[in-house]
This record gives structure tokens, C-alpha cells and sequence, in this order.
């Protein structure tokens, strides 16, 4: 994560050098606010991704309402970033958490749409099983 | 010479008796006074009972010696004059008569004299225990000195007493501290003994220890055959994360486990259950090409006491053979994980 950060804020660094902003015939004042707004988004990407981190920690602990409530913002913040991947495990999470405390619906909800959304991803593969599983399990 | 004359020719000395007697009587009267006079009146009427001693052997002295004189001189008068014998008869039997109540009046005087010597000693007496009385009174109200002596002895009691009941308080405190003693010693064999318990459970720990490492050991050895085995049918060639990554996605663990948790009766079998799930599906979802994703699920993974929870599990009699085997699977598909980091 650290050399991500690393290459695409020297990416922004030369956008906002100038160099590339000529190319693609912008002026320098607008050159530097994409590169600012570059930065942002990959600065919150980095603390979204640890964030991430420790909402699957407290997953493993079965901590589920407090993963929930870590993972709520962080979907928004990847998709901005580009990172689809992390989007679709932030929302196969959710779903997963909605499942372990009982609401069914709202979890295979989600999962329908990390299906729907963010296939072929891992997060969708693995959402994908467990919508078949719930709608095949009896209704409680 | 005739009686009359004799009376003449001793005027002086009948007087004298006279006024010696009206003198005493007065005294008798003052002596005989209500008792309680005052002091001073007590040692005025003690004068004159000395005085009157001293003088009534005078005066009777004089008494007699002017009855002698009369009757010499009477005897003188008849025998120059030649006078009758019944005169004189007379005469001597009043001059006789005289002497007779002169020696009245000095046994009278010392009758008087004894019972003044009498009253003397009565009021000696009673002075005697007036002064015994007031001896008494003195002693009965002590004088300061007295009184702080009292004080002083007070104190001394009091002060004894605080001894001897200090001395009371010592020799219980000294029951005490040999009961507390007694105690120590106890106490002291207790600790000894548990000394001994504890450097033998110690030992027993160190072998147990020695055991288990040994046996963690071959289970090392035994879990890596194992894996080498699973690997090299899931993932052949293939080593670390991502070979297992790989074995756990070909082996259908998080689909065995789905279908298998349903079936487990037991609620911390079940946690088990979640939280290897949980695992599994984590290293489902890694980037395996993302090392800090891949070092931080390793770490979450290393921070799991899961030996111990599979342990607490398999001791249950009551899981099913496949529930026993998926548990174990996982487990050692995580232990790698944890070699691998």
C-alpha cells in the first residue's frame, strides 16, 4: 500500500509539474488541482484500506456490529479511488456481518448486489455462495 | 483571865481562820460552777486552789499555835492571880472546846483539801482526755504534710495498681506473642510445604513443558507432511500464502464448512466454526499481491489462540467425524499461514 502511495503521488507531482498537464493542454492552475484531488482520494484510499483491515480483525473476533459500523464509509472512498476490488469486499463484509446477526434479508441483499456489481471479483464469487446458500436454507 | 478573854486575846487568829474558810468557801462555790467554764476562768479557779493549798497547812498551823498560846497563857493568868478552879475549869474546857473545833475545822480543811486534791485529779483526768481528744481530732484531720503524704501513698496505689495491671497486660501479651509464635511456626511449615508442592509443580510444569514442545514438534513436522501432501494435489509446485490460498479455494473449506456448522450442537464449536470461517474467507478474499494486506492478515491470524479453541473443540465427544476433520483441516491449512508469514 505504501509503494502505491508513493508512485501515484509522484505521478500527481509530475501532473502538477506541468509536464503532462501541457499534453493534455490544461493550465497549470487546473494541473494542480487534479493532482491535489489525486492525492486526496489516494490518502483516503490508504486509511480506508486500513480501516478495512481492522474491520475483518474484529470480523474474526465475531465483532460484527462494530465491523459493520467501521466498514459503512469505506465502499464510497474505493470506488472514488478506482480500487473496485476493496469496494466489493467493503460490501460482501456488510453483507456477511447482516448475515452473522440474523438479518438475512438486508445481507442477501447485499450480496445480490456485489454479485451484480463487482463480478468477476473474489468478493463476488464468494457472495454468490452465500446468496445460494441463504435462499436455500429454510426461512427461520 | 476568863473566856471572853480569851477570845479578846485572840481576835486575830479566829479571823484569819475565818476569812481562810469564807475564802475557801467562795472557791467551792466557783469550782462547783457548771462544767464547760471558760479556759481562763478554769486557770484563775486553779490559782487560787493552789494558793489555798499552799496556805491552809498555815493556817491551821496558826490555828493550833493560837490555841496553844491561850491556853498557856490562861495557865500563866491562873497561877499568879489565883483564880477559881471551876472558872478555870471553865475556861479550859471552852479553850478545850476551841481546840476541839479548831482541829474540826483542820480536818475539815483536809477533808477539804483531799476532795480539792480529788477534784484536782478528776479535772486532771479530764483535761488528760480532752487532750486525747483533741490528740484524736488532730489525727482524724491530718495536717497538709499529712495529706500529701495521703496523696503521695495514693498515688503509689494507683501507681501499683498500673504495675499490676501492666504486668497483668505483659503477661497476656506474652500468651499472645506465644500463640502468634506458634502461628509463625505453622505458618513457616505451611510455606515450607508449599514451597516444596510449588518446586515440584514446577518440575512437573518443566517436564510438561519438555513434553509439549516435543509433541508440538512432531505435530509441526507431522501438520508440514500434511500440507506438502494437500499442496502438492491443490497446488502443486506451489508454496506460502498463495499455494494455500489456492489449496483452501480447491479443497471447498469455506463450502464444507457452510454446510457442516449447521450440524454442530455446540455453541463454542460454533464460534470455532465462525471464526475459522471467517479466516478462511479472509484468505479467500487476500490480494495476494499486496504485501502489507498480506502481512497484516498473517499478523490477525498469528493473534488467534486457535490451537487452544481446536483443542477445547476435539476434547468434545460429541462432534461428528467430518466436523472433527474439517476443524483439523483448517487448522492446518492456518498454521501454515502462520509459518508462511
Amino acid at each position: 500500500m505504501r509503494d502505491k502511495t508513493f508512485y501515484a503521488l509522484l505521478i500527481a507531482t509530475a501532473l502538477a509539474t506541468g509536464g503532462c498537464a501541457n499534453a493534455y493542454r490544461l493550465s497549470p492552475q487546473a494541473g494542480e488541482r487534479l493532482a491535489e484531488a489525486i492525492a486526496t482520494a489516494i490518502t483516503k484510499a490508504a486509511v480506508a484500506e486500513t480501516e478495512l483491515q481492522e474491520a475483518e480483525g474484529l470480523i474474526v473476533q465475531q465483532r460484527y456490529g462494530e465491523g459493520r459500523r467501521k466498514l459503512a464509509p469505506l465502499a464510497a472512498i474505493f470506488e472514488a479511488s478506482g480500487e473496485a476490488g476493496k469496494a466489493a469486499r467493503v460490501v460482501f463484509w456488510t453483507a456477511y456481518c447482516h448475515e452473522k446477526e440474523g438479518r438475512t434479508a438486508e445481507a442477501a441483499s447485499l450480496y445480490e448486489s456485489v454479485t451484480r456489481r463487482y463480478s468477476p471479483t473474489p468478493a463476488a464469487r464468494l457472495a454468490a455462495d452465500r446468496l445460494a446458500r441463504l435462499r436455500a436454507a429454510p426461512a427461520p | 483571865m476568863t473566856g471572853d478573854g480569851m477570845n479578846e486575846q485572840n481576835p486575830q487568829g479566829s479571823d484569819r481562820l475565818e476569812r481562810l474558810l469564807r475564802q475557801w468557801g467562795a472557791e467551792e462555790d466557783a469550782r462547783r460552777q457548771p462544767a464547760g467554764a471558760a479556759p481562763v476562768e478554769r486557770s484563775r479557779r486553779t490559782r487560787r486552789m493552789a494558793t489555798l493549798a499552799r496556805w491552809l497547812p498555815v493556817a491551821a498551823s496558826l490555828a493550833l499555835f493560837a490555841a496553844t498560846a491561850g491556853l498557856v497563857i490562861g495557865f500563866r493568868a491562873l497561877a499568879p492571880g489565883g483564880a477559881g478552879a471551876d472558872s478555870l475549869r471553865a475556861e479550859l474546857d471552852r479553850t478545850v472546846g476551841e481546840l476541839n473545833q479548831a482541829r474540826t475545822a483542820i480536818a475539815e480543811a483536809a477533808r477539804l483539801l483531799n476532795d480539792e486534791k480529788r477534784q484536782r485529779a478528776d479535772e486532771v483526768a479530764s483535761l488528760r482526755r480532752e487532750l486525747n481528744a483533741q490528740k484524736a481530732a488532730l489525727a482524724a484531720k491530718p495536717p497538709q504534710d499529712q495529706a500529701a503524704l495521703q496523696n503521695l501513698a495514693a498515688r503509689l496505689e494507683e501507681r501499683d495498681k498500673a504495675m499490676a495491671a501492666l504486668q497483668r497486660q505483659m503477661e497476656e501479651r506474652a500468651g499472645v506473642l506465644l500463640e502468634l509464635r506458634k502461628q509463625c511456626d505453622g505458618l513457616a511449615a505451611e510455606t515450607a510445604r508449599l514451597r516444596k508442592a510449588e518446586e515440584s509443580a514446577v518440575a512437573a510444569q518443566r517436564e510438561a513443558a519438555a513434553k509439549l514442545a516435543s509433541v508440538e514438534t512432531q505435530q509441526a513436522s507431522v501438520m508440514a507432511m500434511l500440507q506438502r501432501a494437500v499442496l502438492a494435489e491443490a497446488a502443486p509446485g506451489g508454496e506460502g500464502i498463495r499455494a494455500l490460498q489456492k489449496a483452501a479455494r480447491v479443497s471447498g473449506l469455506l463450502r464444507r464448512g457452510a454446510e457442516l456448522r449447521g450440524t454442530v450442537p455446540d455453541a463454542a464449536v460454533q464460534r470455532l466454526f465462525d471464526t475459522h470461517e471467517a479466516l478462511l474467507t479472509q484468505l479467500d478474499l487476500l490480494d495476494t499481491s499486496d504485501r502489507s494486506e498480506m502481512e497484516a492478515f498473517v499478523r490477525r491470524v498469528r493473534a488467534m489462540p486457535l490451537g487452544l479453541l481446536l483443542d477445547e473443540a476435539l476434547r468434545s465427544t460429541d462432534q461428528a467425524p467430518a466436523v472433527r476433520a474439517w476443524l483439523i483441516e483448517t487448522q492446518w491449512l492456518l498454521a501454515g499461514i502462520k509459518r508462511a508469514g
